[in-house]
């Protein structure tokens, strides 16, 4: 990191030497404070915003035959990025970069454990009182670094290489189920290797490429450990594995403006697990090892036509299949369970055309069919039946209109057999997961562009989805989602400009369940404290709003206003039976929140390559929710981490920023 | 895992060879113009037009070295003969192409494809989304802004993609806004034959290029895992934590119903103790290697 730092300082001063006709870019070197009446992990999710001097550059040097460029951001702070990248035209280009970000979930969580960031953790039992456990923080920092090359010249054929290794390290909240219940840490060290290959050939009838994968996943954290006083436990990390893939495909152009393109692909997934790691588990297999093998074969075809200038189609099909040759394992420890080997073949099969009724009236419809087949039994199988039709306007010079319909019908079959459910089972019979479900949907969208004036563009939509799974007795009921957004961009007089967007979104669904005890699935049982079937209501309104305004307000000086500000408010109902007990209580604050971002900046332009800018910022960010309503880190045998109590954040920001164009 | 390592490095290498003696080979370049009528020149258009001239010099288009019309015929590769443009006085549009809102998107990406329907990735153009839902080149690339051609992202596909852009902002999404991820990084605007336009066979092996440790294969499998993120995952922004559809456990709740605490309602008088989520005992809800029969339910 440190070479490609050096690298990057050293281009501007070798580019007047290098031959390169042109310099472009642009530095800027800035400081910043914080004044923070209240802070969380939040402000820092994927950003380094912290007191102290920050900056950036650009710089593209280029030649009648080639280019050189390098850009920093952030160097030095936890978000820092660096690329470097050149090329000859015509000829070749690469680039390598790395990029670092942080993944900030909370500070100050509290744990009664021991060994957090390593793979073995220790609990005392009896666990001692929340005031004598430690804090520490949850995040994850990821670290990248990669390149791509390209060799492209008139030649019919390209070569494409790129390659990137990806680091993270850190801490995620988990929650260890043992004798007690534990919010604790699990730690992070990842290192995953992409490469990718790609050649081709093209001329203007005929293309054809071959690309080439291969990811390696390494976890050095095989399993990890909760000592719990004199108990042990042992709990699974993601999996060590590796994945090639070959893929291939061609396109040909047709009589008739026509062009085919074919592909197939072939994904490769491999694993290995290693049960001789856990101690305290007895291994189901002499080996001691899991292999895991999973096969996508995928292929698909699509034939687009251009029938005259009226009319334009697109037929197409896929397929997907997956074939599952891992290890059948039975455990031999916490009961006799044997893992399932889930496999599917999905085909898909469409035409679209696109009408043009008129120069300014374009009709577009299309159907979709799609079939999916599981070897999972309350899913078996779907098929889905897609209808769409769409009209597009364009009449008035200042106007576009689009009005689009959608209608989808879907199918779906479990393989239980009502005759062999039983006990729990039962429930089977009536109740649907909700992704796979028999249902109607029905989407209606209405989108306006408006540019009345040359420097004023105005744009609204709006769009209904409603989902009608009027086939399932238990599940989700019905699902639907307003969405307005609207944008406007315009130059007023004394050459202001203002651009500001706004949108409004409700979703409402509605989900009927039954609670029950063993022996108690069947709904048409007489309710009581412990079975009842209940429903529930859940809406969430979200609403945002923003605005960016510049305002030249003498020669050389501009300034700079921008405010943002989004809500949520959600509400959950619950019902049921008087029989089964006292109303249930709603929920009023399900993933409530607010945030709010303004600032001003003035920028003076001292010439044409200076520019100095002074500013403020300000930026409050709150959530509630019914679950943390009360916490505590300790209840009964439930101890919690506080992961989720650091949200909220309020922060003013003053900076000061130098910049240099040239 | 060595020998798997070792296949990082022979196996680029082996068709790097292969594929560079191929593209370094026989240079086919472009054959000499025909003699074209009605070409004025693009010093004539500088004369009225020299902001968009000089952004002309300052371009790739503007290279020599890069064999094609454009380095020859200048502005007139892609707006036509100004002849007749010229001696009708000028003015928008009078005999000459221009890239207007209210011009066929089919001609005007017909102007950039004569030269790049053979530039790498350009072959599915015609099947991708973007052509058939009327967007053509200069809907997102401008090319007399400053001297790159490349256009501002996620800025531009903001502009038509409001709901994306909604959904970014939102508490929980990926680091679009903080400029870590681009539109770029995940889709392939100039076409594809994949899902959603993903720059991956499918939508789940695209998200494995950042998230190799939900890959698996594992002992025991979570199905929708195994069949689509985006069964819990609103990709690009949510309201909820995790980037996930809905709260949990309404989440969880909408696929899964068994006797004692599935299908218990957690309403407003539910025990501080059973509010905590789901996921503080099925941890591994990604899938689980864990020998012990617990894996099943991804609690160990």
């Amino acid at each position: 990191m440190k070479r490609m730092i050096l690298v990057l300082l050293a281009l501007p001063i070798a580019a007047p030497s290098s031959g390169f006709a042109e310099v472009h870019g642009e530095i800027n070197a800035g400081i910043r404070a914080n004044d923070f009446d209240d802070e969380s992990a939040r402000f820092d999710e994927y950003r380094d915003r912290s007191d102290g001097l920050f900056g950036s550059a650009d710089i593209l040097m280029d030649s009648e035959t080639s280019f050189l460029g390098a850009s920093v951001e952030n160097p030095a702070l936890d978000d820092q990025y660096y690329n470097l990248r050149g090329g000859l035209f015509g000829l070749f280009k690469g680039e390598i970069f790395y990029d670092e970000l942080t993944h900030q979930l909370s500070y100050n969580a509290l744990t009664p454990a021991a060994g957090i960031g390593s793979d073995v953790l220790f609990v005392p039992d009896p666990v001692p009182p929340v005031s004598a456990w430690s804090d520490f923080d949850y995040n994850v920092e990821v670290k990248t670094l990669g390149a791509q090359f390209t060799v492209d010249t008139h030649n019919p054929f390209y070569f494409k290489a790129s390659a990137d290794q990806q680091r993270k390290e850190g801490i995620m909240p988990y929650g260890l189920y043992n004798s007690g219940t534990f919010k604790l840490a699990m730690p992070i060290d990842y290192t995953t290797y992409n490469t990718l290959l790609e050649t081709g050939y093209r001329s203007k009838e005929t293309t054809a490429a071959l690309i080439a994968g291969y990811s390696y996943f390494d976890n050095d954290f095989d399993v990890l450990t909760l000592r719990f006083g004199g108990e042990l436990e042992e709990y699974s990390t993601p999996i060590d594995n590796y994945s090639y893939n070959f893929s291939g495909r061609v396109t040909q152009r047709l009589p008739m403006e026509s062009l085919l393109a074919l592909k197939a692909a072939f994904n490769h997934h491999l694993s290995e697990a290693d049960f001789s790691k856990y101690v305290s588990i007895a291994s189901p297999e002499a080996d001691n090892e899991f292999d895991g093998d999973v096969r996508y074969i995928r292929g698909s075809a699509v034939l687009t036509s251009q029938w005259d200038k009226m009319l334009d189609t697109r037929l197409y099909y896929s397929y997907v299949n997956r074939e599952n040759e891992s290890d059948e394992i039975t455990s031999i420890t916490g009961g006799t369970r044997t893992n399932h080997l889930f496999e599917y073949d999905k085909h898909q099969a469409g035409l679209d055309a696109n009408y043009r009724l008129s120069k300014v009236n374009k009709l577009s419809g299309g159907y979709e069919f799609d079939a999916t087949d599981r070897t999972r039994e309350d899913a078996e199988q779907t098929f889905d039946n897609l209808l769409f039709a769409q009209l597009k306007n364009t009449s008035l010079d200042w106007m576009s209109a689009m009005f689009r319909l959608e209608y989808l019908n879907r199918w779906s079959d479990s393989d239980y057999s009502e005759e062999t459910l039983s006990g729990d089972g039962l429930i089977h019979e009536f109740f649907t997961p909700f992704d796979y479900a028999t249902k109607d949907r029905y989407r209606a969208k209405v989108a306006f562009e408006f540019n009345p004036l040359e420097r004023l563009g105005l744009g609204l939509s709006y769009s209904l989805v409603f989902d009608d799974y009027d086939a399932t007795q238990f599940g989700l009921q019905k699902d639907q989602r307003h969405e307005l957004y609207a944008d406007a961009n315009m130059q007023l007089p004394a050459k202001i400009k203002l651009d500001t967007y706004a949108g409004y979104e409700y979703t409402e669904s509605e989900f009927d369940s039954r609670r029950f005890n063993p022996g108690g699935a069947d709904p048409t049982l007489p309710p009581d404290a412990l079975n009842f079937n209940w429903s529930e209501e859940f809406d969430y309104d979200f609403f945002v709003i923003g605005s960016k305004v510049f305002i030249p307000i003498i020669a050389r000086l501009d300034l700079v206003l921008n405010a943002d500000y989004q809500f949520v408010d959600g509400n959950i109902d619950f019902a049921r039976s008087a029989a089964a007990g006292a109303p249930l209580g709603t929920i009023t604050e399900a993933d409530d929140y607010y945030k709010t971002t303004a600032g001003i900046k003035s920028i003076y332009k001292a010439d044409d390559q200076w520019s100095i800018t002074l500013g403020y910022a300000y930026e409050k960010s709150n959530l509630d929710d019914w679950r943390y309503d009360n916490f505590t880190y300790r209840s009964g045998s439930v101890y919690l981490s506080g992961d989720g109590l650091d949200r909220d954040y309020e922060v003013h920001q003053v900076y000061a920023l130098t910049s240099y164009r040239f | 895992m060595n020998k798997k390592k070792s296949i990082l490095l022979i196996f680029p290498l082996g068709l790097l060879l292969l594929s560079c003696s191929l593209a370094m080979g026989a240079d086919v370049s472009a054959s000499a113009p025909d003699v074209k009528m009605g070409f004025i020149g693009a010093k004539t258009c500088k004369e009225c037009h020299e902001k968009q001239y000089e952004s002309y010099t300052r371009s790739v288009h503007y290279k020599k070295s890069i064999k094609g019309p454009q380095a020859q015929d200048a502005c007139e590769t892609c707006h036509g003969p100004g002849a007749m443009h010229v001696e009708k006085g000028g003015g928008r549009g009078v005999d000459i192409f221009t890239f207007d809102k209210n011009v066929d998107p089919l001609e005007k990406s017909a102007k950039c494809l004569t030269c790049h329907d053979t530039t790498p990735g350009m072959d599915l153009w015609d099947p991708g989304v973007h052509k058939r839902n009327d967007v053509s080149c200069d809907s997102c690339h401008d090319l007399h802004v400053g001297g790159r051609q490349k256009p501002r992202d996620p800025e531009v596909c903001f502009d038509c993609h409001r709901d994306v852009k909604i959904d970014a902002n939102k508490r929980s999404h990926h680091p679009i806004l903080e400029g870590k991820i681009r539109c770029s990084s995940c889709h392939s605007p100039h076409g594809s034959l994949n899902k959603h336009m993903v720059e991956a066979d499918d939508p789940r092996e695209l998200c494995f290029k950042c998230h190799a440790d939900k890959r698996g294969p594992v002992v025991w499998e979570h199905a929708p895992v195994e069949e689509d993120c985006q069964s819990c995952h609103a990709v690009h922004g949510s309201s909820h934590a995790r980037l996930l559809l809905e709260r949990i456990p309404q989440l969880c709740q909408n696929c899964h119903d068994w006797s004692r605490h599935p299908g218990t309602p957690y309403d407003s008088t539910a025990s501080f103790t059973s509010r905590f989520e789901c996921l503080r005992c099925h941890s591994a809800i990604h899938g689980s290697n864990s020998p012990h029969a617990g894996g099943l339910r991804f609690v160990r």
